[in-house]
């Protein structure tokens, strides 16, 4: 009853805020290539989050602004990442979220292409499929973010360092246990969009239609080293996570996506290797 | 082209590869800077009109401004309900 409760208001709220993302939904069907759960159904949600990495961009601020009329900003801004499914592995957690709290310096624009540097500071909670076992940490991040787009193509890159230290709890039948977290991660993202289609056409000599993406192409490499855990829950140090995700666009509003996980990932760092295929509405 | 008009072209021309001639009022502003760097361009924004709600603008550059003479219209709007 608790988790129909959570799942219809996540629904709901998620249904409310997504309007405003350029990718309003996803509905995915997917294999899972670790377990015996073969197959799921998927339902992500993602504010200011890309799966599998806290990439603190885009999305919805709580604050962003100058110092001065100087190239510095500052900023504070929710982070996100809800998975719901049948699928155990399919995504690496249930729920992730921070609230980044830092400052923004603006580079001019260069040949190169246009690019700002972050350096922020978060309160994080990551918790697995049943809430039974939770980090809790405060992370320092730095990274660079990075954009090239011309007449045809988008190209986003972050490149960074995180660092986190906290707290890992397990709840069992029986009373809890809390144990020392610490994590450095170096994460990657990269997007890559194709701006090659278009349903341009004349019509009694007026010109109708646009171009549009075909090809939206998100990545994300995460370096985990973990230097402080609870032994029998991390028996490894280093870990990475791979996730990427295709969408190929049919019509400007409706696509096909694929969505590819592999590696592992907090809270548990089980091993996660799975692929789902999904339909992707888009205004 | 109104001084509104020209200096949000200009801001945009400066973050993107585009000049401000390319830039028509009537385009997506993800054509010129994408909505990866919506809360760059908000704060590019404040640095030449000081009216401008940075925290607010952003979010609305998420949400509902997505043309570029949506953005001239938000800007020139500020300047003109006070005048």
């Amino acid at each position: 009853m608790k988790k129909q409760a959570l799942f219809l208001i996540v629904f709901f709220l998620s249904s409310a805020i997504v309007y405003g993302q350029e990718r309003i939904f996803s509905l995915g069907y997917g294999k899972t290539f670790v377990t015996n759960d073969s197959s799921t159904i998927n339902i992500t949600f993602d504010l200011n989050r890309i799966p599998g990495q806290s990439e603190k961009a885009g999305g919805y601020y709580f604050l962003n602004e100058i110092f001065n009329n100087s190239r510095w900003g500052y900023y504070i801004k929710p982070t996100m990442d809800v998975n719901i499914g049948s699928g155990v592995t399919s995504a690496p957690n249930n729920i992730s979220v921070g609230l980044p709290i830092g400052v923004v310096y603006d580079f001019k624009k260069n040949n190169l292409g246009i690019f700002s540097w972050y350096i922020d500071g978060s309160p994080e909670l990551v918790a697995d499929k049943a809430f039974t076992n939770n980090l809790y940490y405060f992370s320092l991040n730095t990274y660079l973010k990075y954009e090239f787009l011309d007449k045809n193509i988008l190209l986003n890159i972050i490149a960074g360092v995180s660092n986190a230290n906290g707290v890992r709890n397990q709840i069992f039948p029986k009373g809890n246990e809390t144990d020392k977290y610490g994590r450095l991660t170096i994460p990657l993202y990269l997007k890559f969009v194709a701006w090659n289609a278009s349903t341009k056409r004349t019509v009694n000599g007026v010109q109708k239609g646009k171009d549009f993406k075909r090809i939206s192409w998100t990545n994300s490499l995460k370096f985990n080293h973990i230097y402080s855990d609870n032994k029998t829950v991390n028996k490894e140090t280093d870990y990475t996570f791979f996730n990427s995700k295709l969408d190929f666009y049919i019509t400007p509003n409706l696509g096909i996506n694929v969505t590819y996980f592999n590696g592992n990932e907090e809270p548990i760092f089980k091993r996660n290797n799975s692929i789902t295929f999904g339909l992707t509405l888009a205004r | 082209m109104t001084k509104f008009e020209k200096g949000v072209k200009e801001v945009i021309a400066q973050n993107s590869r585009y000049t401000v001639e390319e830039i028509q009022a009537t385009d997506s502003l993800d054509k010129f800077i994408s909505s990866f760097m919506a809360d760059r361009l908000a704060r590019e924004l404040k640095r030449k009109f000081f009216k401008i709600d940075t925290t607010r603008l952003t979010n609305e550059l998420y949400v509902t401004i997505k043309k570029v003479s949506d953005l001239i219209t938000k800007i020139s709007s500020l300047y003109t309900i006070e005048a």
